[in-house]
């Protein structure tokens, strides 16, 4: 069958509204063009053909979500787990002794240089991750309009959104429940408490930032 | 044969096997590949095969990579070096398994 400007014009629009990422989107509708075209011509409308092919190969438009939802399972595991090994990698030999000179270098400028200064150097490493998926998030806004998010970017969004909420929720917002100064983390905390919580946020952030480069294929400047 | 339950446990063999001979393929390249093959015997559903692309693709056995056909995204799949090396214990697992069910069910080879 030949399909025209208008036939594939209703076919985007009808997955646009019924796929939520762009993987699938790509995927069912070169499939159901592909199929389309190796089908004879018949009197059959192609709005009807574009229906008839996703309901019996795909068991129906209703189906894709569930495909999706399977397929974001897959892939968000995938990914958490990764960044969960990266994490143990710096508790393991050769990252290890990255780990403990860090832990040492924290715990001793705890004492050493002021805590407003080691609060920006968390801050800063702990929001890293945030600041690059907003940077992602804005280049896709401008550079891709009409497409729909892909799920690798959804999670790694998930992924480096929660550094930032584990920061707020432990370190910014306390204080805003605490009358007085009863409660200022970065102040009061014993240097072994700053180490460990610096130390979380740089292995967290360095481990985002590695898979990070894994998924979309990037490479820092050496 | 159709979608039989029993080609779901078969399924990434199926596939593994098909990219081994086959390079590089997509979705609908594979289901009519498997169509040709057995006379229109067996066919794969995509939301049988779909699912199973994206587990392989997950656990390292295939890569991904995009071309564009006829102004559309096409998405292609080939074996990574660990999926050629997974190709060959699959295949002696359904070897193993074809055996132990003719033993089983008694079942004898059709004659041609």
């Amino acid at each position: 069958m030949k399909v025209t400007h208008e036939d594939q014009e209703y076919l985007r629009s009808l997955l646009w509204l019924n796929v939520k990422y762009q993987e699938t989107y790509n995927e069912v509708y070169d499939h159901v063009l592909t199929a389309i075209e190796e089908q004879p011509d018949t009197n059959v409308s192609k709005p009807q053909a574009f229906d008839a092919i996703i309901n019996s190969d795909f068991g129906g438009i209703g189906t894709l979500a569930q495909l999706e939802a399977e397929r974001a399972k897959i892939v968000s595991s995938n990914i958490r787990k990764k960044q969960w090994q990266y994490q143990l990698s710096y508790f393991k030999l050769p990252l290890l002794l990255f780990t403990v000179l860090l832990a040492g270098s924290m715990y001793y400028a705890a004492d050493a240089i002021s805590r407003k200064t080691i609060l920006i150097i968390v801050l800063s490493v702990g929001f890293s991750p945030t600041i690059i998926v907003a940077l992602r998030g804005m280049i896709r806004f401008f550079n891709r309009k009409h497409q729909k998010p892909s799920i690798k970017d959804k999670v790694i969004e998930q992924i480096g959104c929660l550094s930032m909420s584990l920061f707020n929720l432990f370190i910014f917002l306390p204080p805003l429940f605490v009358s007085d100064d009863n409660y200022m983390f970065f102040k009061q905390a014993h240097a072994s408490l700053i180490a460990v919580t610096a130390l979380f946020f740089f292995i967290y952030s360095l481990s985002f930032i590695r898979v990070y480069r894994d998924e979309f294929k990037m490479q820092l400047a050496s | 044969m159709s979608t039989s339950p029993l080609l779901k446990g078969t399924l990434q063999t199926i596939i593994l096997k098909l990219l081994e001979d086959n390079d590089q393929m997509y979705g609908y390249e594979i289901t009519q590949k498997v169509k040709e093959l057995t006379a229109g015997e067996m066919k794969l559903t995509e939301g049988a095969l779909y699912p199973a692309l994206h587990k392989l693709e997950a656990d390292g056995l295939l890569e991904t990579f995009n071309e564009i056909v006829d102004n559309r995204v096409r998405k292609y799949y080939r074996l990574t070096e660990q999926g050629g090396q997974e190709v060959t214990s699959k295949l002696q697992e359904a070897q193993a398994f074809i055996e132990q069910l003719q033993a089983v069910l008694n079942l004898k080879p059709q004659a041609l």
